[in-house]
């Protein structure tokens, strides 16, 4: 890929406080438009990394282009490219939501009509537009969070990097999250997500770089995740017939609590087969699908190497 | 289209600049905030309410004091006028540290500062709106307060001149105050330690200045012995010296002409010394402005050197006549310059040091963060 195709190019990135090393060795690519994961346990650097790409921190070491441009050197044009939301932001309370979002606006030096277009623009896009006059502090959380989310969109950056943007949200409005970046993936807005929540992001990202200890040590995207799955989950209405099947076959299995059984099945195309297989058998599959998220045994994978 | 906007941003790099927007963008997201709480509105009327109430009293006081004590025509405004400024001085000394002291800190612990940083606002312009915002509101006070000060005037004797100086001199010292403040919320971490720090440094001018100075003096103190040619003899007519004679003069020395500074420093000082009185005529006004003025000039000009006895004598011991006499006297009515000017020095060079300090906090992209600081 060249560099006019990447949103973020970081090579061997590293941030230290102290003592404390918070991100040792990034190196990773984000291409531009589509969504890309951050994934990392807590304290894994995810934050650091994303205060260093919106151009807050400075690296200790190392080097990185955001939409091109160096946040240490030029950090305007990307301030003025990006739009970040952190993890734990405030509201200004007393503002209402229409009013947060103009004065956003007025930080991001747009002309009043170009503020008051934009704001009504944004609060229809993450549905708050009956909440327009309401002061900041009778909102959820959730509608908070989607403010936020406006209130980093309100310059219309190239690229968003959303620090844990499901934090705290009910499952409602995590779907709602989502189809909202989704939307602006599909519009051309590159978007950097970091969340805990692996199996949402499975139907959300495209990419994910994974963080452990402040060093990026995997990159994936969803579609080879999902190819190298490799447990399975299978419940049949009677369990025996599937289970004198299987020993039959000599495949090894675990049973479980809901007399359902864990089979090992290396890549899609033997899962496939073995449903075939099985429905030939005539034993009576309710329920066959992989087990865990795509992303979700590449992370603990990861989590098992650092043991 | 993106390499496009790129090449129509030929700067590299935007310093930290400073533009009205920016500031107004600020001072705005401030004020409106401030304004919608609705306990700054009752703190604002118990302030109007309880600043009247004392400045009745004082006027009271001093009306029946004045016409009491001594048939005189003294008026009664030049003591109204100093009592009120210094009472609304020292109220404004009160309220204002809090104004600004938690600006920085709060809202970093809000969560609302990294929003700021993180925009395409520079520091200078965060720093500089908050700053005017701060001092906006510690002059709302000032304002409230200034139909206390106009009432003065009507009962007579204080120069409207003299109001507008002092009235100036308040706002440039609240400007300071509010600097400080903003400066200590911007290092502190906690709101209750950057509140204390501002409160502390108020109190160091104010008070502990004040405190320094008396301890000085004690410290300083020592009897100094000169020889000189003093009065032997009086006229039994006129009460006048007819003949000198040399002796030995015990005079005590405090030092004062190292130690004033320390009230240069001090605000009440500095709002009492900016009076655009002539020289001439300070020792004939009274009021307790006059007296600090008069006070703080005198500590100036070294008061050991200040002996009257002297007017009176040659060196070689003749008398000098009473025409010259008063000629001399005159001359030693001649006490330092004002102090004013060193106070407004040492105000601005606080004031933009703090500016400066509280900018370097919050600059980005941040290379090295402070312990216990969280950017966002």
């Amino acid at each position: 890929m060249s560099d006019g195709d990447l949103s973020v190019s970081a090579d061997r990135l590293s941030r230290v406080f102290g003592s404390f090393v918070a991100v040792a060795d990034a190196s990773f690519t984000v291409p531009r438009g589509g969504v890309t994961a951050l994934i990392g346990p807590n304290g894994s650097g995810k934050t650091t990394l994303m205060l260093m790409l919106a151009g807050l921190l400075t690296p200790t070491s190392g080097s990185m282009k955001v939409c091109g441009f160096d946040p240490v050197t030029q950090n305007y044009q990307v301030r003025s490219r990006v739009g970040w939301m952190p993890d734990q932001f405030g509201m200004w309370d007393s503002l209402t939501a229409r009013e947060a979002l103009t004065m956003t606006g007025a930080t991001y030096r747009l002309s009043a009509e170009h503020r008051a277009l934009r704001a009504s623009e944004l609060l229809d896009l993450v549905h708050l537009v009956e909440f327009a006059d309401q002061p900041a502090h009778v909102l959820s959380r959730g509608q908070k969070q989607r403010l936020g989310l406006a209130r980093a969109l309100m310059h219309s950056p190239q690229m968003l990097i959303l620090d844990e943007p499901a934090n705290g949200l009910d499952p409602r409005s995590r779907i709602e999250l989502r189809g909202i970046v989704r939307q602006l993936a599909d519009t051309g807005t590159t978007v950097l997500i970091s969340s805990h929540v692996l199996a949402e992001l499975d139907e959300m990202v495209d990419d994910a770089v994974f963080l452990s200890a402040g060093r990026t040590v995997a990159r994936e995207t969803v579609r080879d995740a999902r190819l190298s799955r490799s447990t399975w989950h299978v419940r049949a209405i009677d369990k025996d017939p599937l289970v004198n099947w299987l020993e039959e076959i000599h495949v090894p299995f675990a049973l479980g609590a809901d007399s359902s059984v864990s089979v090992n099945i290396s890549g899609e195309e033997n899962a496939a087969r073995f449903l075939r297989d099985a429905l030939a058998q005539d034993i009576s599959i309710v329920e066959f699908a992989p087990r865990g998220g795509a992303l979700e045994q590449t992370y603990l994978q990861l989590n098992e190497e650092r043991r | 289209m993106s390499t496009v906007e790129q090449a129509d941003s030929p700067e590299t790099t935007m310093p930290r600049r400073l533009t009205w927007h920016g500031v107004y963008t600020v001072a705005q997201l401030e004020l409106i905030q401030r304004l919608r709480s609705s306990r700054w509105k009752i703190v604002l009327a118990l302030w109007f309410v309880g600043v009247g109430v004392i400045c009745l009293l004082i006027t009271t006081a001093t009306t029946s004091m004045t016409t009491t004590t001594s048939s005189n025509i003294v008026p009664t405004g030049q003591w109204i006028f100093g009592l009120n400024v210094y009472f609304i001085l020292f109220m404004g000394l009160l309220v204002t540290p809090s104004l600004g002291s938690t600006a920085i800190n709060g809202d970093r612990n809000g969560g609302t500062l990294a929003i700021l940083q993180a925009s395409l606002l520079s520091s200078w312009e965060i720093i500089v709106g908050k700053w005017l915002a701060g001092w906006t509101t510690s002059l709302a006070f000032l304002g409230a307060s200034m139909p206390y000060i106009i009432w003065s005037l009507a009962a007579g004797g204080v120069d409207i001149l003299d109001v507008v100086v002092v009235l100036v001199f308040m706002m440039f010292i609240l400007a300071v105050v509010c600097a400080v403040s903003l400066f200590w919320s911007a290092k502190m971490v906690k709101t209750a330690t950057s509140t204390l720090m501002s409160y502390f440094s108020v109190a160091l001018v104010s008070f502990i200045s004040l405190l320094l100075f008396g301890l000085g003096t004690l410290v300083f103190q020592h009897t100094v012995t000169d020889r000189q040619m003093t009065p032997s003899a009086y006229s039994p007519t006129t009460g006048d010296p007819i003949s000198c004679e040399v002796s030995t003069v015990y005079t005590q020395d405090f030092g004062m002409n190292y130690l004033w500074p320390l009230l240069a420093v001090n605000p009440f000082v500095l709002v009492a010394d900016s009076s655009p009185q002539p020289v001439e005529t300070l020792a004939e006004e009274t009021g307790p402005l006059a007296a600090v003025q008069l006070g703080v000039r005198y500590a100036r000009s070294n008061p050991q050197d200040r002996d009257w006895d002297q007017a009176w004598c040659n060196e070689d011991g003749t008398v000098v006549s009473s025409a010259e006499h008063s000629a001399r006297m005159e001359n030693y009515g001649d006490i330092a310059g004002p102090v004013w000017p060193y106070g407004i020095a040492l105000y601005t060079i606080f004031g933009g040091l703090a500016l400066f300090g509280a900018e370097r906090r919050i600059r980005t992209p941040i290379a090295t963060l402070a312990k216990g600081v969280r950017i966002a």
